[in-house]
């Protein structure tokens, strides 16, 4: 009963499986897509040449849908429906992006969660608006690499919580993208510095984008990328600088009355015009016809208009030094991400506090997608042997509310990630049966200074006397900075169900409807995606499982075993051909259930691999000394 | 009870108090690259769901050997003694002056004409007296004296805690 396709020791299976690994940068301002082709990481342009994507979308009646540059045309005659920025607003409620002011001129309907905008193609969520931006790049993939995405690496600020990496994964779900890991965006610089120069030692990024300030401390040793500290400020970025010197051409102007959304939009291009060039001229003439005003600003001008927004930057690379141990003179390297550090001031002042001029080589706005598709062909299994791997650390605290307000902290922030945390509850009154946890994250001692991430329910508890329950929390963070929650009786062993209500997130539900919803998918049913996803998850575990049994299929498993496995394979394959969801799932659970254990001894095999390299390593270092 | 000195199997090492820092961090890497959820990514769900708990358990063992403190309480919790801080520095009459002493400086250092100077002298004496606790416990533990090594590590977790609280007015000292 051959059932497996088994090839020779030391041969792939298919000479041509060489897979279409992308990197995507999902930012504020633009977006961008990279991919190694042939040993060299190239950044996927678009048809004019052009790499950047500029993370606009207009909605126009009728829902046709317009992204990138064409979409920037027309943000200025029709800003309303032309959605910018939208990176600030995923997993955020309707209060913080009005915290935002004036730069999001939207109309927002107010709702639980994520505010969706109100557009002319109708009410638009940030996810959604995000995954028609990541939508836009994996067509340009597609095309370019000519066939389908096996995996994707998508960079987050290293500061981004729980809800807004969940909001920009559930964007490349709708996006049908398939996502590896996501990967903090510093992270993702240093790599495409590290592997460049084949160094160790202690790296700053400085990440300085449209709309966030990224610093993290990381050390590069035997291969290991190891976050010691991350911090930043999720609220400063270049649309501040634009900011400020809109604001000085709105007091020179002596604009007193608010302008219509059209005119700031207007001025504000005008500021980031005139901030970029002041990167290259000493002094830049400016023009606002729609105020009927010009001026002129020169450099130092424009640096005391953000120098304060410069030492706002600074005091967080302090702060950041001091969580990792380390003063500015232990870094060996001080890596530049964001089109705003081209500003010589950044430049200059960022060299001056880690006495060392920074490394500016590779082009700031696209380091961070060469990172990730460097890591995405890693991830995707392309290169077998090579040692580099990428250990993120928590950005923020995470804890569970308490009396009075009060809040637990149950993961300190700066802890490597992945992370498992148990904690012991017990109930209040007797024979209660639910409990609810509300799950924050912040640094903060109050509920109300934290950012809320999710209540859960624990369902099922056994009615006991008040106290007499102990029932165990268990806090997941994966590496890919997300948060699950499980929870048990210890005393009756009854798991209890899990119900998640995300404060600014989707729920399942919404999700499952927007996936229906979604223009990608207008042809499918709910049920026929479903079965879709189902099958797609099918084939990466028999591939996954083919590849474990030719490697260790001999040594680690008995006949009987071995037979038993290829039953459940030839009863998966059957179902994936069929046309039953249940019967699809029952067959994958299965199959599943019969690999466990096979895993579990493979596992073992890896650490009991690494313990004998080491002894031998040890042997070898004792003889010679 | 004696509990299994897990962190120490898991990173192969000996179980003692002294251990050689390169070394420890060498094996976490080098565990990390076998077992690390990136390393399976590819692989079947049962396989990524035991890698990032193998993972975290690296990373819970590798923190908690680092630091002296917290490797010094683990110590005692797998020779099945739980260190009570409140109850043994109650009784340390010399010790609560010392740090009564300290918490006064620290709170007048606001209106000393050299702050920064209190704040150097204060966390250099804490610094000797952490050696000195150290060397207290490594000796204690060495002649499985449970009284006196609980004893060390009580002080030594006030003392830490003092450090965070210096560590703190520096850094508002430093902002401000």
């Amino acid at each position: 009963m051959a059932l497996l396709q088994i090839s020779e020791p030391g041969k792939t299976p298919e000479p041509h499986a060489r897979k279409r690994a992308i990197g995507i940068d999902l930012g504020t301002t633009h977006s961008l897509v990279a991919s190694m082709v042939n040993g060299t990481v190239e950044v996927l342009s678009d048809q004019h040449g052009r790499p950047l994507l500029p993370s606009a979308v207009h909605y126009s009646a009728g829902g046709v849908r317009t992204i990138g540059y064409d979409a920037l045309s027309r943000a200025a005659e029709d800003p309303l429906n032309t959605v910018v920025s939208v990176k600030r607003m995923m997993g955020r409620g309707l209060a913080d992006v009005r915290g935002l002011g004036q730069q999001l001129p939207y109309r927002f309907l107010d709702s639980e969660g994520m505010p969706s905008i109100d557009t002319a193609a109708g009410p638009k969520s940030p996810v959604a608006v995000s995954a028609d931006i990541l939508n836009a790049l994996a067509v340009r993939a597609r095309e370019l690499l000519a066939g389908p995405i096996d995996g994707a690496v998508i960079t987050v600020p290293a500061y981004f919580d729980d809800a807004q990496r969940q909001a920009t994964r559930d964007a490349a779900r709708l996006a049908d993208i398939p996502v590896l890991r996501l990967l903090n965006e510093p992270t993702a610089a240093a790599v495409a510095y590290g592997l460049d120069r084949g160094g160790e030692g202690v790296i700053a990024v400085f990440d300085l984008g449209g709309g966030t300030f990224d610093v993290s401390i990381l050390r590069l040793h035997q291969g290991v990328f190891e976050v010691l500290a991350t911090g930043g400020d999720s609220a400063l970025g270049g649309d501040d600088f634009d900011q400020s010197v809109a604001e000085w051409i709105l007091s020179l102007a002596a604009i007193t009355e608010p302008l219509s959304p059209v005119q700031y939009r207007a001025v504000l291009s005008e500021a980031r015009r005139v901030r970029e060039a002041l990167s290259e001229e000493s002094s830049v003439l400016v023009q606002c016809p729609s105020l009927d005003w010009h001026g002129e600003l020169s450099r130092e001008q424009l640096e005391s208009l953000v120098q304060h927004l410069m030492d706002r930057a600074l005091r967080s690379c302090r702060r950041t030094l001091r969580d990792a141990g380390l003063t500015a003179a232990d870094i060996d390297h001080v890596v530049m991400v964001g089109g705003v550090t081209r500003t010589p001031l950044v430049r200059q002042q960022v060299g001056d506090f880690f006495g060392k001029p920074p490394l500016v080589d590779i082009d700031p706005d696209q380091v961070v997608a060469v990172g990730a598709a460097i890591q995405a062909d890693v991830l995707v299994g392309n290169r077998s042997g090579d040692d580099l791997l990428l250990l993120d650390v928590l950005p923020l605290s995470l804890g569970i509310e308490i009396m009075g307000g009060l809040i637990e902290k149950i993961i300190h922030r700066n802890t490597t990630l992945p992370v498992v945390r148990s904690q012991e509850f017990t109930t209040y009154k007797d024979g209660q049966v639910a409990m609810a946890l509300h799950v924050v994250q912040g640094e903060r001692e109050l509920v109300d200074d934290c950012r809320s991430l999710a209540r859960f329910e624990l369902r099922g508890i056994p009615p006991m006397a008040a106290g007499a329950a102990h029932i165990k929390v268990t806090f997941q963070v994966d590496a890919d900075g997300l948060l699950s929650v499980s929870a048990r009786e210890e005393i009756s062993g009854v798991t209890s169900q899990v119900t998640v209500k995300p404060s600014y997130g989707l729920s399942e539900d919404q999700i499952a409807s927007m996936l229906t919803e979604s223009y990608t998918h207008a042809a499918d049913d709910k049920a026929r995606r479903a079965f879709r996803e189902q099958q797609v998850e099918s084939s990466r575990l028999l591939e996954a499982l083919s590849s474990a049994l030719q490697q260790d299929g001999e040594t680690l498993l008995s006949g009987e075993e071995r037979l038993d496995l290829e039953q459940a394979v030839v009863r998966l394959r059957a179902a994936m051909a069929g046309e039953d969801l249940t019967e699809l799932r029952a067959a994958s659970d299965a199959l599943i259930a019969l690999s466990d254990p096979f895993a579990a001894r493979r596992m073992d095999a890896h650490i009991r691999n690494a313990l004998k390299g080491q002894r031998v390593d040890d042997l070898a270092g004792g003889v010679k000394s | 009870m004696d509990t299994t000195p897990v962190y120490f199997q898991l990173l192969d090492l000996p179980v003692a108090y002294d251990i050689d820092a390169a070394l420890l961090a060498e094996r976490y890497r080098e565990r990390q690259q076998a077992v690390h959820p990136d390393r399976h990514a590819g692989s079947g769900p049962g396989e990524r769901l035991r890698a990032v708990q193998f993972s975290s358990d690296l990373n819970a063992a590798y923190q908690c050997l680092r630091y002296p403190l917290s490797r010094a309480i683990y110590l005692l919790d797998c020779a099945g003694h739980r260190a009570s801080a409140d109850r043994t520095v109650k009784q340390d009459m010399v010790f609560l002056q010392q740090q009564m002493h300290w918490r006064e400086a620290l709170a007048d250092m606001a209106e000393a004409d050299k702050p920064q100077q209190v704040l150097d002298r204060l966390l250099d004496e804490c610094q000797r007296a952490v050696e000195a606790t150290e060397t207290s416990f490594r000796e204690a533990y060495a002649a499985q004296d449970w009284d006196a090594a609980m004893h060390s590590v009580a002080r030594w977790q006030f003392l830490e805690k003092f450090r965070a609280e210096l560590d703190a007015a520096e850094e508002r000292l430093m902002d401000g």
